[in-house]
């Protein structure tokens, strides 16, 4: 997705928010802070540590452990071509720094639709029965 | 810390906990094998592609900036002189020339090679008058000095041998180029990811070059030792006078130690604050020894 393809999708979800009950916008807001992460911190986690914190930041958890380990394997074969691993997850990982601002962008979408149909989801017939 | 508090633990907490700790313990791997292997591997890499123009220049000025700040004439006589440089001339490493099939007499095996003596201009030996100094220096260039007080200490023309050989050494293995290299790559990554040189970087960077440069140094200081061990059982049959001199180079950097210690004159002069000696950035006495002797084939 292009940027202005997110900032309207953005948009068109804050616009479902603002729809909300003062209750329900209470709660969304809550759930949204928890869960809503930061570009700049990814993109750091990504820069400073090829160890794939920046996709445990966001919860791509098998991600995350496939760049540590490749990277272990790497640094402890390094004077065997481990170094071309290392490369390689380096080469891989480099789009990612650079399109960190996109990634953030789509993954805030998803975390705000996912809380808005938690807040807005109707109540189960367990929920309404005394 | 108590059980109950390990079960209490967040598991998200503990998730991350156990990230942390694995990204920590593989970034100081990393750290590690780019200090023992990357670095030295590049600057050989690189030191061995630099043109023999660079090793030419780096030599020279080392050389001038040594006989402005630090060196006097030597005293030793002409004769003295002569006899060493005669000496010298015969511990020149030979250069091995293979034949080409069609010079190969009738006379001469498929394997024969044919021994010539390396341009005498690649080494030299000078001497110089270095205060209380005992010192033998290689420069890039292939020069290699030795100071009245190293000759003066040598008991006789074996020991002499070894301190040549073991700076032959050092040319050999190309250490001053490639110390060079060491130190600027470790500067330059420094200062790549500090991002800025503000006067704290600055400071960081000359500390961790200068640690990381100490410790490149001792790994070339038994380079060059494993060198002139080689050398010395193939001219001599052992490397005896090699320990020997070393224990007498000691014994008077000991000395002369121990001499400005218990100097009562408060002012401290260039002198004093510059002290410099073949030991400064050596390996230990005993550890030198016991790989001389570890890969001495008489021992």
């Amino acid at each position: 997705m292009d940027d202005q393809t997110l900032r309207n999708e953005e948009e068109a979800l804050r616009l479902e928010v603002a729809k909300l009950s003062p209750e329900q916008k209470k709660q969304y807001y809550s759930l949204e802070t928890q869960r809503v992460k930061d570009p700049d911190t990814y993109a750091v986690l990504n820069y400073f540590f090829v160890t794939g914190l920046h996709h445990f930041y966001l919860g791509k958890n098998t991600q995350g452990l496939i760049d540590i380990v490749v990277l272990a394997i790497g640094i402890l074969t390094i004077e065997y071509y481990g170094w071309i691993l290392i490369i390689l997850i380096s080469l891989y990982e480099l789009p990612q720094l650079f399109k960190s601002q996109k990634i953030l962008h789509q993954y805030n979408n998803d975390v705000m639709k996912q809380t808005l149909n938690e807040i807005t989801q109707p109540l189960t017939s367990e929920q309404t029965n005394v | 810390m108590s059980t109950s508090y390990m079960t209490n633990i967040n598991p998200e907490h503990k998730k991350w906990g156990m990230i942390i700790f694995a990204s920590i313990l593989i970034t100081l791997l990393l750290i590690y094998k780019i200090y023992s292997y990357v670095i030295p591997a590049a600057s050989e890499t690189i030191a061995n592609k630099l043109p023999s123009s660079v090793a030419e220049s780096v030599g020279e000025e080392t050389l001038k900036t040594l006989d402005e700040e630090q060196l006097k004439p030597t005293a030793l006589s002409e004769e003295e002189q002569t006899r060493l440089q005669t000496l010298f001339a015969q511990y020149i490493p030979v250069a091995e020339v293979k034949k080409s099939p069609a010079e190969t007499t009738h006379s001469e095996t498929d394997a024969n090679h044919d021994k010539i003596a390396l341009d005498n201009e690649k080494y030299s030996l000078l001497f110089r008058d270095w205060p209380d100094t005992a010192n033998a220096l290689a420069l890039a260039n292939g020069t290699i000095i030795l100071t009245d007080k190293m000759i003066a200490i040598a008991e006789n023309d074996q020991q002499l041998a070894a301190v040549i050989f073991h700076e032959l050494g050092h040319i050999e293995h190309n250490h001053s180029i490639k110390n060079l290299v060491q130190v600027s790559i470790i500067a330059l990554t420094m200062a790549l990811l500090f991002g800025d040189i503000t006067t704290l970087n600055v400071i960081l960077i000359q500390g961790a070059t200068m640690s990381t440069s100490l410790s490149y140094s001792r790994k070339a200081e038994l380079e060059a030792d494993l060198y002139a061990t080689q050398k010395m059982e193939q001219h001599f049959g052992s490397a005896e006078e090699f320990i020997n001199v070393l224990t007498l180079l000691e014994q008077d950097y000991l000395a002369t130690k121990n001499k400005q210690a218990s100097n009562e004159n408060d002012e401290h002069t260039e002198d004093d604050n510059n002290f410099s000696n073949w030991f400064s950035s050596h390996p230990s006495l005993k550890t030198r020894i016991a790989e001389i002797k570890n890969n001495s084939q008489s021992h």
